[in-house]
């Protein structure tokens, strides 16, 4: 393996979950591959090109690639879905990440679970118990409110309430 | 719960972003392509401070989606599928890739009539189905395949589209769902294999409504918060335009391992669908609404690699600035703070002496063809006087704007660079000159790159919601620090062209 590959992988492995979660913040998921190869492709071109040892912040490099496509992204027109209003959640204002407490076989289960839900949903879902973002941060960054979060998040645990019974705990 | 949040990162990482896809995708993208020996050749006279380019014909295979229409100076191949065959430029490579449906005198109906209150669980579904049941006239369009992508088109005629339409135009004034924010209709394009496995795109208008929705904006309907008058005036308009134009979409059809199902000719076959689907906000899967063939298409997925390009070497002069004194600025950014999601900006200024840069023509990086600039590069090189941090600050600075023949038009060099070097210089770089007509790209005879600094003295931050927070303002050559978090920023930087240090390349 020639340094440039070695080199990638390297920074690829090291880069991955922040640019990913930057990505589920700003683009609707089913966009979040092609937007993370695009950066990626861009970053190794440009190892190609200029050697190991000229890019001096990877990880700088590859934000700044990443937003301007983004914004490439949305200067082009792609679909945006309207954020939706703000719905009245029944479920108790303080969820903590602590709440999520599964045993490792039912985790599988529910991610399973999770890839039938809508892709905002899914964003949500792994920014908040993934990531252990807050509401507000996850509001704030996904553009809609700390209420829609909350919304769909609850109604997400309710639903998986439902389908594998009480003594699974979300 | 650590392993928890564990797995679901890795969840993600594998089922829904899928990172090793992604990883063996770009570890998959050809070197520097392959060139073969010129057949023939135009020597251009060197001019003084122009830069001159030997034109010549040189084969190389495309291997990627970008590489192939950056050279024909078309960056969504969806607007070439949008446009109407007698209107498009002349362009038989591009031709070449398209694919018509098989002919075919079938009548598209509704199989699945879903106002049957027990089959959708919601009004705005029974709705939409009532609405396609009245207003349903498709017709399956061409495809194309162009390496990395396949999309596939379709005309919705009359109002068939209109459900599509709205959320572009922001309003859902048929009131097609009870309730817009909470449920909204996906229109999508699915190939059916012989097996019957299925691939998905998504119908996307993009390409085709540019233009009405600028006349939209021009009327002054394209407001954030819009008044129901202004609701209902938008429907009038999308009502008539859809009676006069229809619409054309596209769809990029996701067909994972398509190899499998390839003839012998690199064809690929399918049974095309035409399906509707209601979104539930509060999570409930999809109301499926109308699912039914539409046509059948054969795609030749190979075909792409049969297009032929040309490059060009480039030997020419240098330009050495005299001396001019500007600002030049860098922004940029200190990611996850002490371990927290939080970023902090950071800016650096200083004022410089032009005198003795010298700006050239990369020749190992200029490419361009008889379809399109593929990739500019200029180098800078700068007296000895110049710090590293000078250096990244005026790498962060510099920009070029683009005349071809003299004049400024819709064109401009995109997928840009520009980064110090480890020898020291800075080198510019493009890889596409984008939106210059096809017809122009035959006939030009110079384009120029223009110098432009872009300096600012300072910079300022706010928060989510634009509310003013703080300056940085540092003195020339010292850091400044912004505020740990702040959401946004906005600096107002001076753009100054500088003509008289223009690189000229000549075409012949």
């Amino acid at each position: 393996m020639n340094d440039v590959t070695e080199t990638f992988n390297t920074v690829y492995d090291a880069t991955f979950r922040e640019l990913m979660r930057y990505c589920l913040l700003k683009a609707p998921m089913e966009d979040a591959h092609d937007l993370l190869q695009n950066t990626y492709t861009q970053f190794y071109r440009a190892l190609q090109r200029k050697g190991v040892r000229a890019i001096r912040d990877p990880k700088a490099y590859l934000f700044t690639a990443l937003k301007h496509e983004i914004a490439s992204f949305y200067r082009s027109g792609a679909k945006r879905r309207t954020v939706p209003l703000e719905l009245v959640s029944d479920e108790p204002d303080d969820i903590s990440v602590e709440d999520l407490s599964l045993d490792r076989a039912a985790v599988g289960d529910v991610l399973d679970r999770l890839k039938r839900e809508p892709e905002s949903t899914q964003r949500m879902f792994i920014l908040y118990y993934g990531y252990g973002m807050k509401l507000g941060d996850i509001a704030k960054e996904t553009g809609t409110t700390e209420a829609s979060v909350k919304s769909k998040l609850a109604r997400v645990r309710r639903k998986l309430r439902t389908s594998f019974g009480e003594e699974n705990t979300l | 719960m650590k392993h928890t949040s564990e797995q679901i990162l890795s969840f993600a990482e594998n089922e829904l972003i899928n990172k090793e896809s992604i990883r063996r995708a770009v570890l998959s993208k050809a070197p520097e392509r392959q060139k073969k020996p010129v057949a023939w050749a135009k020597i251009l006279l060197p001019v003084a401070a122009c830069l001159v380019l030997l034109c010549g014909a040189v084969l190389a295979i495309p291997k990627a989606r970008a590489e192939v229409f950056s050279w024909f100076g078309v960056s969504r191949p969806a607007d070439y599928l949008t446009t109407d065959p007698s209107e498009r430029p002349d362009v038989p490579e591009l031709d070449a890739l398209i694919a018509s449906p098989a002919a075919t005198d079938e009548v598209v109906t509704i199989p699945i009539d879903r106002t049957d209150s027990e089959a959708v669980n919601s009004e705005g579904a029974m709705k939409v189905s009532a609405f396609l049941h009245e207003n349903c006239d498709v017709a399956l369009g061409e495809a194309m395949f162009d390496g990395e992508t396949l999309y596939q088109s379709i005309r919705l005629n009359g109002l068939s589209g209109l459900y599509l339409l709205e959320p572009y135009t922001g309003t859902y004034t048929t009131a097609l769902t009870a309730d817009s924010n909470r449920e909204w209709p996906n229109g999508w394009i699915v190939y059916e294999m012989p097996d019957g496995t299925r691939f998905y795109g998504s119908m996307d208008l993009s390409s085709s409504i540019d233009g009405y929705l600028k006349y939209l904006s021009e009327k002054g309907l394209a407001v954030e918060n819009k008044t129901d008058e202004q609701r209902n005036e938008i429907d009038a308009e999308n009502r008539t335009y859809l009676a006069q134009n229809g619409l054309m979409a596209v769809a990029e059809v996701h067909a994972r391992d398509y190899e499998k199902y390839l003839d012998a000719d690199g064809n690929l076959t399918a049974k095309a669908y035409y399906r509707v689907s209601i979104t539930e906000e509060d999570g409930r899967p999809d109301t499926e609404l109308y699912d039914a063939q539409i046509g059948t298409i054969t795609v030749n997925m190979k075909a792409y690699q049969n297009i032929e390009s040309s490059g060009v070497t480039a030997d020419g002069a240098s330009v050495v600035w005299g001396a001019e004194t500007v600002t030049i600025s860098k922004a940029d950014a200190v990611f996850c703070v002490n371990g927290t999601d939080k970023d902090q900006r950071t800016f650096i200024k200083h004022r410089v002496s032009m005198e003795g840069v010298t700006m050239t023509a990369d020749t190992e990086n200029v490419e361009m063809d008889a379809l399109g600039i593929r990739k500019v590069g200029i180098r800078i090189t700068f007296p000895a006087t110049w710090t590293d941090a000078q250096k990244e600050a005026f790498a962060a600075s510099l920009e070029f704007d683009v005349l071809v023949d003299g004049e400024r038009g819709d064109w401009y060099a995109q997928y840009t660079y520009c980064e110090v070097q480890e020898d020291g210089s800075v080198l510019w770089m493009s890889d596409e000159i984008y939106g210059v007509p096809y017809d122009l790209l035959k006939t030009m005879k110079t384009i120029t790159f223009l110098p432009q600094i872009h300096g600012t003295e300072k910079v300022e931050e706010y928060d989510s919601d634009w509310n003013y927070l703080n300056t940085i303002e540092p003195a020339y050559g010292e850091i400044g620090y912004g505020i740990v978090g702040a959401e946004g920023w906005r600096s107002n930087a001076d753009v100054t062209d500088f003509p008289q240090y223009a690189i000229t390349l000549h075409v012949n």
